[in-house]
This record gives C-alpha cells, sequence and structure tokens, in this order.
C-alpha cells in the first residue's frame, strides 16, 4: 500500500514539473517536413482570430499531432537594441525597442531547427497546407520586383536576430529575445 | 503509530481517487489519438472539477487587478474574453508510462465564416478591382497556388489591398503565408538562411513601414541580409524595388479612391 501511494505522490510531483504546456494538433503533418505548421499552430493560439493563451503561457508550446510526432515552439517578440548610446551623467544606456514582428522557432522531435517570423495580423496561419509548395523564381507583378532565388544559400553560424539560437534551448526568456550587432 | 499512519495515508489515498474519479468524455480534439489512455478530463465549466483549494496551483483563485486581460484557469493562463472552454486532458503515454496534460479550448459557438471566402475565383476577381477585401481573399488563395505565375498573381492582389485599404495587412498576410522563414538549422549543422526569403521579406517589410508606419522592422532583415554577404549596393537595390512597389500603390490608390496618402508618405519618408 505505501508502494502505491509513494508512486501516485511521486507521478503528482513529477506531474507539477511537467514542463511546457501540450496542446494536440490534429491538421499538423510529420514536423521534419512540414515544421511550420507547429509553429503556425502556436502562433494560432496566442496571436490568431481565436486566440486563448497568454505569451507568458504559450512562449514555450510542445505541440503533438495524430501520431505523437511533436515539435516545440518557441514564440517570442523581438526587442531591437540599438547601438545609440546616451550618455546622461553617469548613467549609459541604450535605445530598445519591440518589433512587431514575432519570431517563432520550431524544433522538431528529430533536432532539427527552423526559424521564422509572423506579423500578427489578426487572422490565423496556415496550417496543413503550406510548405510543400515551390516558391516562384521571381515574382513580376508585371515587373521584376525581386531576383531569381540564390542556389547557394548562404550559411553561417553568426545570428543577429531571433536569439532562440544563441540561448541555445528555448523557453529562457518568457517571450523576449534581445538582438542587436554583437560588440 | 503504525496504524494511524497507514490510515491517514488510506484517507489520502480515498481523496485522490475522489478528485481523478473515472474518465469524463473524451474532448473532440483528442479523442482520435492513438497515443494515449485519458485518465480524466477537466474543463473550466465543469461544475464537478476539483474543488478551489488555497494550496492547489490547479484550482486556487487567483487575485488579478481588473483590467488583467488574462485569469488562470486550470492552472494555465488564459485570455478572458476567449470564446472557447479550457479543457485539460490527462494521459498516460502508453510506451514510456509517462503521465500527460494536453490542453484545448473547445469553441462556444460555431465560427463565423467568412462570405468572401465562399466566393468563386471569378467574382472575387471583378470586386478586387475596388474592393480590399476581395482583393485580399482572392489574393491569399492565388498566393498559395504552387503555379509561379498564379503565385505572382497572389502578390499583386494582396498589395492591391494594400491600397486600396491603405493598411499594410495585406504584406502581412502574404509574409504569413509565404515568405516567412529566415533560416533552418538541421541535424545541428550551421544555421542556413534562406536569402530570397529574407530579401522578400526586407523589400515588403520597407513598403509596410511606409504604408503604416512602424508595422515591420526592415532594419532588421537588412542586417541579416548583409550578415549573408549581400553589399550595399545589393540591398539598396531592394530598396528601389520597395520604391517602385509604392510607386505602382500609390497609383491604384489615387485612380480608385481618390487618396494621396501613400503619395504624400514616400514623400516624406
Amino acid at each position: 500500500m505505501l508502494k502505491f501511494l509513494s508512486i501516485v505522490f511521486l507521478l503528482a510531483a513529477v506531474d507539477a514539473f511537467a514542463g511546457p504546456m501540450e496542446i494536440k494538433c490534429l491538421q499538423c503533418r510529420d514536423p521534419q517536413l512540414y515544421p511550420k505548421d507547429y509553429g503556425n499552430f502556436a502562433f494560432n493560439q496566442v496571436f490568431g482570430e481565436n486566440s486563448w493563451v497568454s505569451l507568458s503561457q504559450g512562449n514555450l508550446l510542445k505541440i503533438s499531432n495524430r501520431a505523437d510526432r511533436w515539435a516545440m515552439v518557441d514564440l517570442n517578440h523581438t526587442l531591437i537594441y540599438t547601438p545609440i548610446n546616451i550618455n546622461l551623467g553617469i548613467i549609459s544606456t541604450e535605445f530598445v525597442m519591440f518589433s512587431p514582428e514575432i519570431s517563432i522557432a520550431v524544433y522538431s522531435d528529430t533536432g532539427n531547427k527552423h526559424t521564422y517570423a509572423a506579423i500578427p495580423s489578426g487572422s490565423d496561419l496556415i496550417v496543413g497546407r503550406t510548405d510543400d509548395l515551390p516558391l516562384s523564381p521571381e515574382l513580376d507583378y508585371g515587373q521584376s520586383y525581386f531576383d531569381a532565388p540564390i542556389k547557394d544559400r548562404t550559411s553561417g553560424s553568426g545570428s543577429f536576430i531571433f536569439v532562440p539560437q544563441l540561448y541555445g534551448y528555448p523557453g529562457s526568456h518568457n517571450g523576449i529575445v534581445i538582438v542587436g550587432p554583437s560588440y | 503509530m503504525k496504524t494511524s499512519i497507514t490510515a491517514a495515508l488510506l484517507i489520502a489515498a480515498a481523496i485522490i481517487i475522489w478528485k481523478f474519479g473515472p474518465p469524463a468524455e473524451t474532448p473532440p480534439e483528442v479523442e482520435s489519438s492513438p497515443i494515449s489512455l485519458p485518465q480524466h478530463s477537466l474543463t473550466d465549466a465543469d461544475p464537478f472539477r476539483a474543488l478551489p483549494s488555497a494550496s492547489d496551483p490547479i484550482t486556487a483563485p487567483v487575485a488579478q487587478a481588473d483590467n488583467n486581460p488574462f485569469e488562470m484557469v486550470l492552472g494555465i493562463e488564459v485570455r478572458k474574453d476567449r470564446d472557447c472552454t479550457v479543457e485539460v486532458t490527462y494521459a498516460v503515454d502508453s510506451s514510456t508510462g509517462e503521465s500527460r496534460k494536453i490542453y484545448s479550448c473547445i469553441p462556444n459557438s460555431p465560427r463565423e465564416i467568412d462570405p468572401y471566402t465562399t466566393y468563386p475565383d471569378e467574382t472575387l476577381a471583378g470586386m478586387a478591382y475596388g474592393n480590399a477585401h476581395a482583393a485580399e481573399v482572392l489574393g491569399l488563395r492565388k498566393l498559395l497556388s504552387p503555379d509561379p505565375e498564379v503565385e505572382a498573381q497572389g502578390l499583386k492582389l494582396l498589395l492591391r489591398s494594400v491600397a486600396l485599404s491603405n493598411n499594410s495587412r495585406g504584406i502581412a498576410i502574404a509574409i504569413n503565408a509565404r515568405y516567412s522563414l529566415v533560416s533552418s538549422t538541421q541535424n545541428s549543422s550551421d544555421r542556413v538562411v534562406d536569402v530570397p526569403n529574407v530579401k522578400r521579406f526586407y523589400t515588403l517589410s520597407l513598403v509596410s513601414n511606409t504604408v503604416s508606419p512602424g508595422s515591420m522592422t526592415p532594419e532588421i532583415y537588412r542586417a541579416e541580409l548583409s550578415k549573408a554577404g549581400l553589399d550595399d549596393k545589393e540591398l539598396d537595390a531592394l530598396a528601389e524595388k520597395s520604391r517602385q512597389i509604392l510607386e505602382d500603390l500609390a497609383e491604384i490608390q489615387t485612380q480608385i479612391t481618390g487618396d494621396t496618402h501613400i503619395r504624400e508618405a514616400m514623400e516624406n519618408a
């Protein structure tokens, strides 16, 4: 009996320390192939047409699909860190401001990470339909507005924005990341 | 002494069993999940949910100012103005034995459907000449096409909606739907910046910021492109493209609505 109760209390303690909130997404597909399904779904819970979760609660969410594949999604406001210093007597300070964009980092269960940005516009982001569409080589709109895609994508470890990469793992910054040039 | 401890533990067990009683009806959003064995569901509208307790974080009432838009429900912070019922399902993962709580918010009423989304393309195309919302709905529909030409028409319509409404929402929709990816890291390799997308992002953010100041932060994407290897000349060329787009939008706006807001914003920029 005591063993049973110990297990009950232990499970309750583990449950209290369960980590990020988990939400089921029925439309989400394979997180490795369609990571934006998970990021978009998480964004909709906080900023979408029928949002219901606060950003402080939803800045780190575990989204799982029907097949129990999952991804961790880190939503963040971005703070722009300006290099301008103003010397106020003995206090030297820098300007920081919020960016309207929300950075979304999706960590799939296979270890891949996708980072993108979305702009809250009152509309839901699309879940379960995009990501597999090829982008046009150029968007002409009557004239060429954009160049053709660059085949060899630039790689590098540097990061100016979307600092979840710098923190290594999501959830350590409570919905706000500070960005700026590294000095 | 031993007997009294055992009796106390039995009472505690009885309370736990009473609190986590037989499984409630499985919510629609998780009923088809193959993962788990639902143990019990709680909702914020459930009259039989656990009694409030000052020490229980799940049910303890939280003293909040009246102007706080959020409240604690079932242990999580949610919006007060939500139109859904928060529900939590307790589940046990059959493979690992882990206990999990899966949250959902079940709509209280059927979601309203935008009637424009039910219109055929031909109807919307006719309306899109002077109707910003029709241009927006048709633009998004076309933007999601796998055909690059149709995708370009979609962006054109979304930009038209910006001119007609004098609001940058159409650009946000375009970026959110197709052009939002900034970078990816696969199998712990180096971060790969999606340069073509970030170029679109930067150009459109300049347009957006001119139409609706402060709506986006072009500096972020300029810096990202600069780090990806684009020089000032290439970046300035993208800024020039944004001016071409703005010229077109100003012309559409003046012709259709008679407004000169975008033209004035360009001159003041």
